[in-house]
């Protein structure tokens, strides 16, 4: 009889001891059955809900669902095996402490999300713009939400920095004004150029009737009357009317010889540059006089009052 | 109307059809059908037909030609059959009274709202095939009720006439009566009315084209109005006028929707 004869007959008793081939059985059959049941309750949780919720809860009962599930199962397997749960879950308490402080940035994520879905201030294909980036909503996820921007680039923010900011969702609404302020010169005749910013409105089959466009006399600026003129048009064909609004406004305007006006610069030459050649002529029509040229290497401002 | 017969499209000949305004340039290119649209101030009423061989090319060549593959199973040297069907227009219609219109408390009046109808062009190649439903006037798009939440409706200006002899029969109008009742306490100042295009069967009686009769009924204050859409052709069509074009949406019972639209709380 060899040494290892008693422990592989100790082994072998073990192995066959009815007990534990009863134990191994009921384990697989847990995890066999387990684990697919809970992918199919999650599944039909999330179907029965897909009526009331919208995509983003279903996806947050789908997850509940399956992972409670797969703890009970779990549970069950523990408790089966003979380990003690009190003492586990005493464990679980403290390592459970301990990584709540860590991930206190990702619970603050979770939590906010949470927030967000349930206050839906935005959907997935909304256009949202948050500080200074703006795009459309791929995904509201627990921890962050997900942008495409125009120029196609991916953008994550966090939960949390959303419910912190000011958000603005610009396709919440059906319909959009589109607003274009613009100057015209003094000695204009503002009656005609109304009537022109509201043929201009008029013209475009994508602005709308109703709200009518805005035209406002909205102040009197440096260079010219200051003008608020306003739009309306259809969520969709919001960037169709940007993009044919200004220059069909331009074209009209230079047919009706109205002029745009802008601020005027002084022009300085300083040492560097050669003096500028001025030529006076005097109030009555004379013959203008040139001013002399000053001597290379004396370049500087002209001084009229010199002359 | 023989406008709206269908009719053969040669192969390889251009032709002409024109309602109103609109004017349609056909074609027939082997198994290909080319369309294109050109809308003009002048009223003309032709059937299809196509251009006399020696009549003068057409100085400025359209550039929106649009295509179909109409009989890919077909000799491409057959005659095509191209059926000219009127409906109207796909969205609702927002007649705003050229002029001032009310309407007192407990009173009922009868207007009458001409309505440009749309044409849809049905191929009958091998099957029935709809091509294109085209409008014979461009209308500009209205928002109909809060900047938050309403509908996108068609916007048309109307004199609201209250005898048909006073609107002027035009070919791509349909007359459309609108009988109003104020059941409210207070006068009705009509400033638009949603018109539901969309249930609205179109007749002919061999002078012009009608719809149903329109009832709106209103309750006054913020409570919608009750619209119902009468079977059959208007009075002033006559009982045999001919039905030419089915209502987009069939509707059995009453409605009861905004007809009149809460503007002035919409904008600032």
């Amino acid at each position: 009889m060899s040494i290892l004869t008693p422990t592989l007959t100790l082994a072998e008793t073990n192995a066959l001891r009815p007990e534990t081939l009863a134990t191994i059985l009921r384990v697989a059959v847990l995890v066999l059955v387990g684990v697919p049941l809970a992918f199919v309750l999650a599944r039909l949780a999330e179907r029965s809900s897909r009526a009331r919720l919208t995509p983003q809860v279903q996806m947050i009962v789908r997850k509940i669902v399956f992972y409670t599930v797969l703890a009970i199962v779990g549970v069950m397997i523990v408790y089966d095996l003979g380990f003690n749960l009190t003492a586990l879950l005493g464990a679980a308490g403290i390592a459970g402490l301990a990584i709540g402080f860590a991930s206190q940035t990702s619970v603050a994520n979770i939590i906010s999300g949470l927030f967000l879905i349930g206050e839906k201030p935005f959907g997935v294909g909304d256009l949202i713009k948050v500080g200074e980036t703006t795009g459309t909503v791929l995904s509201i996820d627990l921890l962050s939400v997900k942008l495409r921007t125009f120029d196609n680039q991916f953008v994550r923010i966090p939960n949390q920095t959303l419910m912190q900011s000011q958000l603005n969702n610009l396709t919440r609404f059906p319909i959009r004004r589109i607003d274009v302020p613009l100057s015209v010169a003094y000695k204009e005749d503002l009656a005609k150029v109304q009537r022109v910013l509201a043929d201009v409105a008029r013209e475009n089959p994508h602005v709308l009737d109703e709200p009518e466009p805005l035209i406002m006399i909205s102040g009197f600026g440096d260079s010219g009357i200051e003008i608020f003129f306003a739009v309306w048009a259809a969520r969709a064909d919001f960037f169709q009317v940007r993009r044919t609004l200004l220059p069909a406004l331009k074209q009209r305007l230079d047919e009706e010889g109205v002029e745009i006006p802008f601020p005027h610069r002084t022009l300085y030459t300083g040492a560097v540059t050669e003096p500028m050649p001025i030529r006076l002529v005097s109030d009555d029509g004379g013959a203008a006089q040139h001013l002399p040229e000053r001597s290379s290497g004396q370049g500087g401002r002209t001084d009229p009052g010199s002359a | 109307m023989e406008v709206w017969q269908t009719a053969t499209v040669e192969s390889e000949r251009l032709h002409r059809w024109a309602l109103g305004p609109l004017e349609l340039l056909v074609r027939r290119v082997g198994d290909e059908l080319h369309l294109a649209v050109e809308r003009g101030e002048q009223m003309q009423v032709v059937p299809l037909e196509p251009r006399p061989a020696d009549a003068p090319e057409p100085t400025a060549e359209p550039v929106d030609w649009t295509r179909w593959v109409v009989d890919p199973r077909g000799k491409a040297g057959d005659a095509l059959s191209l059926e000219f069907q009127p409906v109207m227009p796909d969205r609702p219609v927002i007649a705003r009274p050229e002029s001032a219109l009310r309407v007192p408390a407990g009173a009922a009046a009868l207007f009458y709202v001409s309505i440009p109808v749309w044409v849809r062009l049905i191929s009958q190649a091998d099957r029935a095939m709809t091509l294109c439903e085209i409008p014979s006037m461009v209308l500009s798009n209205i928002w109909f009720g809060e900047p938050t939440a309403g509908e996108l409706c068609y916007s048309l200006s109307t004199t609201a006439r209250r005898r048909v002899d006073q609107s002027p029969s035009q070919p791509h109008r349909a007359l459309c009566p609108l009988h109003l009742r104020n059941e409210a306490a207070e006068e009705l100042h009509v400033q638009r009315i949603r018109v539901p295009v969309v249930n609205l069967t179109l007749f002919d009686d061999g002078d012009r084209m009608w719809t149903n009769r329109v009832d709106v009924v209103h309750q006054g204050g913020d409570a919608g109005s009750a619209i119902e859409v009468v079977p059959g052709p208007p009075e002033g069509a006559g009982a045999e006028a001919e039905a030419i074009g089915e209502a987009r949406e069939m509707v059995r019972q009453r409605m009861w929707t905004r007809a009149f639209g809460a503007i002035g709380s919409m904008f600032s």
